[in-house]
């Protein structure tokens, strides 16, 4: 810390960190290279600064200028229709079967969405956010990646919990924060999170997993060298383009560069960060561009395309393995139809027009619906089954949830260590004391064991 | 010879034959001669007839020829006109044939456009329709919870009923208030001019009136009491009721009483009042500030469009997108900016969504906005972080869990440097808020976010500044004091009422307002006084601000106390959502509290 201030003066601490990415002087491949001297031949046409090895000298003064640059082009197979663009490519490398589940999937989540919204509105949970327009990017990476690859997600990514295993009653439990919520009662609803489907339990604060995920890849890279024979892991992390204007974002594309970490990050680039568009947000080539100052692989999506996301993904994931080892990103690009969150009424900042017409134009769901249809693997009738069938699972699982009790009052207290402190077992005593002593004041039927629940177990 | 005279002969009489046959033939050929030469001049006559007749033709033919020529010249002209017209029309045709193709395209677009649509519109349908399903089923589930609460919205709609009755007077009141104001403001426009040129402290007392009902105020959002609480009160409660912001003695429920108080300036207290929430009375202080200081600049994320809790609103439409803005999503970015803009001369007021999401500003604000006075030395003066106000909503709201319903002031109040301050109410939050901006330290406000909406009271309509690093006795007692700050003061209000029934004690009740540095000479005198002390805030018990205070009062009043000093605090825990009301401090933990010290 005190190098840092002695060689950091103040004026440079307090200029905005501001970097603007030069994807045009990126090199290829990131290559850990030690640069032993400083020093350069005569006439040498290259700067030998060990903080641009490759830059040649130039008598031109011209600067660099984003704004004339052209934007990066987004990969899509699909078009509006369904059909695929490119005529000469092969088809894409899918089973019908894993076609459907992921349509089911996307259907699900959608689905689920309604019914939530419409719960908190009548006040059955107190939050809920939905992912509507975004399910083709969680469910579509996901299907990209090996089932036991760490996830690190925002809380938008709800297709990836319905693709990786996540059951109506698991989603419900969590909701209604009952004694069967895997988060024991503690977290906002949507807050999910999975040790055996390898998911990290969600946390509010925009864009600490970043970093995280860098943290992770790290581990598992040195895991998989370890374990040459077992499957060779990578880890996948989401975000929204408001979190990568966080420093943890920019911290983590750097440190994952340097370390070469296999990580995948998905940025889903929404144009909103609550009322905030992405103008004011950012500037440059989007996300993308972020990734290219890095050095780090990118390529930017059609995230209504779920075959581009997950032909994209799959591809990332073995990028990601090469070299032994690097991240890559990938911005897909879709526009976020729903409020931020059951507390947001975005109408106050944005034309109801706007909505209606992305609605309109383009969706993930439909986009693969007219694509099985025009494989004929899929029909109205399929359809009606599929969406009667997921709403009455949902259904089931609501009301089997919400009739749950909570789990027990120590949960409270339990889990900040490992083991309960021992200030933490004198609270716990005093609060089941005054309980005891006021009974008519405390209400605790709902919550497994009732007062009991705050008493110590052995441990 | 005979025979030669016989030849003779014969030939004379032949050509005597030949004569007389030649001279006929003579006489023939003149006669005919003379009928030709007749004819001859009868030819002639008809040549020169017919070269008449020809010069005349040809005379004719020339003059059609030069007509015709001429005509052909204006046929070719006419034939080029055409051409001309011709390739304008065709290219007019080629431009409509394009225009054509492209609108068709357009058309086949707009076509399929509207298929698609047609085709999401019945899926919409569909969708709404399993929506609709759907609602019902909840719907239907709903009902038997619905029919016990209808009771009690009879009653609440009796409440309802009166309220709207005691509104329909205030807006009327307000009316007429609106229409002073606006002279009053046509005033101040021509007055702005020399109020520049008074010196700040006279500035800051002008009395500036800044109507917030001019503004429209959006209550569209969804009200925070749809949530589903996740714990209710009992129906036996005595103690741990909701606070009933309507009647809490904290609240200036008349403009008398607000106008009453002695901390106001003069002229506040000589004008009127307005009926606020604390967001309202937060928005009317930003714009008194951005009014009469051209220094003053509010930012922060979603803070355009009036920021997640509306504080903000119409202030960037009032004020230009120049002083009142959204910054990127980056709290740490937010600080820095604001420190440095302070740093330069401006009034930064840096808006932090959640006091949940400025860990990431931190170091800022420890490293930075605290210490840049110190370090600048003999260059403090214009070189500190004064004028800097970092606002963030805080506290707990029911339903936030782990990252909406920290409070962590006294991870604040641990840093020199810093101001930390908590206003308990509309009128509170503007007094202190103008003061913040006026100071010369960087102060850090922590809005109790669930009194937003739930805190009502007639604020004064003019600018006025409260004191910082001042504490405020909110009722005076003899048997014990009871010290806190924010929300929490609601609920000790309630405790002491409570106890004062129930037991025959008479408890002072003290509202902390700025908790670092804070007034140490209020509390120890009052408990010098009383002999006893309780300590009541939502944040974590260990090391929060009530071991600070309890260890001043012990160190201060040791052999005048009568009970070891109590902290009803939240429990060493982080904020679990459906645990919430367990872990807040409530009615009966603080009235059981204030029966520990009494009969102790």
């Amino acid at each position: 810390m005190f190098a840092r201030h002695f060689t950091q003066p103040l004026r440079q601490a307090l200029k905005p960190s501001v970097t603007y990415p030069f994807p045009w002087l990126a090199t290829t491949a990131p290559q850990i290279v030690r640069w032993n001297s400083v020093s350069q031949k005569p006439g040498s046409d290259h700067v030998l600064f060990p903080g641009a090895v490759n830059s040649k000298f130039t008598t031109t003064l011209d600067f660099e200028r984003p704004t004339q640059k052209k934007a990066m082009p987004t990969y899509r197979i699909l078009d509006q229709d369904g059909a695929i663009v490119d005529k000469d490519r092969d088809p894409p490398d899918i089973s019908d079967a894993e076609l459907l589940k992921m349509y089911k999937d996307m259907v699900t989540v959608s689905i689920m969405d309604l019914i939530m919204f419409d719960a908190q509105r009548q006040g059955r949970i107190s939050f809920y956010m939905v992912s509507a327009g975004e399910e083709g990017i969680a469910v579509g990476s996901a299907s990209a990646l090996h089932p036991s690859d760490p996830i690190f997600a925002q809380y938008r990514e709800t297709g990836i919990f319905a693709y990786r295993g996540f059951k109506p009653a698991d989603f419900m439990n969590q909701l209604f924060a009952n004694r069967l919520d895997p988060g024991l009662g503690r977290n906002m609803p949507v807050h999910y999170g999975s040790a055996e489907l390898h998911i990290h339990t969600i946390s509010s604060p925009l864009a600490t997993q970043i970093p995280h995920a860098a943290g992770a890849a790290y581990a598992v890279k040195m895991q998989n060298a370890r374990n040459p024979t077992e499957e060779q892991r990578v880890v996948a992390c989401y975000f929204g383009e408001g979190a990568a204007s966080e420093g943890d974002f920019h911290a983590a594309l750097n440190i994952a560069a340097t370390r070469s970490c296999p990580v995948v990050f998905i940025c889903r680039n929404n144009g909103y960060a609550i009322s905030t568009p992405t103008l004011e947000q950012y500037r440059g080539d989007g996300i993308a561009s972020r990734g290219v100052g890095y050095g780090i692989d990118t390529i930017r999506v059609d995230g209504n395309d779920i075959l581009a996301v997950r032909e994209v993904t799959k591809r990332a994931r073995d990028m990601c393995l090469e070299d032994g080892g690097k991240p890559v990103l990938i911005e897909a690009m879709s526009y976020r139809v729903s409020h931020h969150s059951t507390s947001d009424d975005s109408f106050a900042y944005r034309a109801k027009v706007e909505v209606e017409d992305w609605k309109r134009r383009d969706n993930p769901i439909t986009r693969l619906r007219k694509w099985m249809e025009g494989k004929g693997i899929w029909n109205d009738q399929q359809e009606k089954e599929l969406r009667s069938n997921s709403r009455k699972e949902i259904l089931d699982a609501f009301k089997a949830a919400e009739k749950e009790k909570r789990p027990p009052l120590r949960n409270m207290m339990e889990g900040i260590y490992e083991h309960l402190t021992e200030e933490q077992r004198e609270q716990m005593k005093k609060m089941k004391e005054v309980i005891e002593k006021y009974p008519d004041e405390y209400d605790v039927s709902g919550y497994e064991e009732g007062v009991e629940g705050l008493d110590v177990r052995k441990q | 010879m005979k025979q030669m005279e016989a030849a003779a002969t014969e030939k004379e009489e032949q050509f005597q034959d030949d004569m007389a046959a030649e001279i006929a033939r003579r006489e023939q050929a003149e006669s005919t001669a003379a009928d030709r030469n007749i004819t001859i001049s009868q030819l002639e006559e008809q040549l020169r007839n017919l070269e008449e007749t020809m010069q005349e033709t040809i005379q004719d033919r020339e003059s059609t020829i030069t007509e015709q020529a001429a005509r052909a010249n204006g046929l070719e002209r006419d034939v080029e006109d055409l051409r001309g017209t011709l390739d304008v029309v065709r290219n007019e045709y080629e431009q409509i044939k394009e225009d054509s193709r492209d609108r068709i395209a357009d058309l086949e677009d707009t076509v399929a456009e509207l298929r698609d649509s047609v085709a999401n519109h019945v899926q919409t349908i569909k969708d709404l329709q399993e929506q609709a399903r759907t609602t019902a089923e909840l719907h239907a589930s709903a009902i038997d919870d619905r029919d016990t609460k209808i009771a009690a919205l009879n009653h609440d709609m009796f409440t309802a009923h009166s309220d709207i009755k005691r509104l329909e007077a205030e807006k009327a009141s307000l009316e007429r208030r609106v229409e002073s104001e606006a002279e009053q403001m046509l005033e101040l426009q021509a007055n702005k001019d020399d109020e520049i040129a008074l010196d700040t402290m006279s500035v800051l007392r002008r009395s500036f009136v800044v109507p917030f009902h001019h503004r429209p105020v959006s209550l569209n959002r969804p009200s925070p009491h749809l949530y589903r609480a996740y714990s209710s009160h009992p129906q036996t409660a005595r103690l741990n009721l909701p606070t009933d912001f309507s009647t809490t003695p904290l609240l200036h429920h008349t403009a008398k009483s607000a106008l009453s108080n002695l901390e106001l300036s003069s002229e506040a207290r000589n004008g009127t009042t307005a009926r606020q929430n604390l967001f309202q009375a937060i928005n009317s202080a930003l714009a008194h500030a951005l009014w009469r200081d051209p220094r003053v600049l509010l930012f922060g994320e979603d803070v355009a469009f009036g920021g997640v809790f509306r504080c903000s609103m119409g202030l960037a439409s009032e004020f230009g997108e120049d002083r009142v803005f959204n910054t990127p999503l980056s709290e740490q970015g937010i600080v820095g900016f604001a420190i440095g803009a302070a740093m330069e001369g401006m009034r930064p007021v840096a808006e932090i969504q959640f006091a949940d999401y400025v860990y990431p500003a931190f170091d800022q604000l420890v490293n930075e906005a605290a210490k840049v006075r110190f370090r600048a030395g003999v260059n403090a003066e214009s070189m500190s972080a004064g004028g800097l106000v970092v606002r963030m909503p805080t506290g707990g709201v029911g339903h936030g869990a782990l990252y909406h319903s920290q409070s962590p002031e006294s991870l604040f109040t641990h840093i020199p440097g810093l101001r930390v301050v908590i206003p308990r109410s509309p009128i509170q939050a503007k007094g202190l808020l103008l003061s913040a901006i006026a100071c010369n330290d960087p102060v850090v406000i922590l809005e109790p976010k669930i009194l937003y909406r739930a805190s009502v009271e007639h604020v004064p309509a003019e600018a006025y500044e409260l004191p910082l690093s001042k504490a405020e006795v909110l009722k005076d007692g003899t048997d014990a004091t009871i010290i806190s700050y924010g929300t929490s003061l609601y609920t000790c209000s309630s405790a002491v009422e409570a106890a004062e029934k129930d037991l025959g004690c008479k408890l002072e009740l003290i509202d902390l307002r700025t908790i670092y540095p804070w007034d140490r000479s209020t509390v120890i005198d009052s408990v010098r006084k009383t002999g006893k002390a309780i300590v009541v805030h939502e944040s974590m018990v260990n090391a929060g601000v009530g071991a600070e205070v309890a260890a001043t009062i012990q160190e201060s009043c040791f052999l005048r106390l009568e009970a070891p000093v109590q902290r009803v605090c939240g429990w060493s825990t982080h904020m679990g959502l459906v645990y919430e009301r367990f872990n807040i401090p409530d009615v009966a933990r603080i009235y059981d509290a204030i029966r520990t010290v009494l009969d102790y």
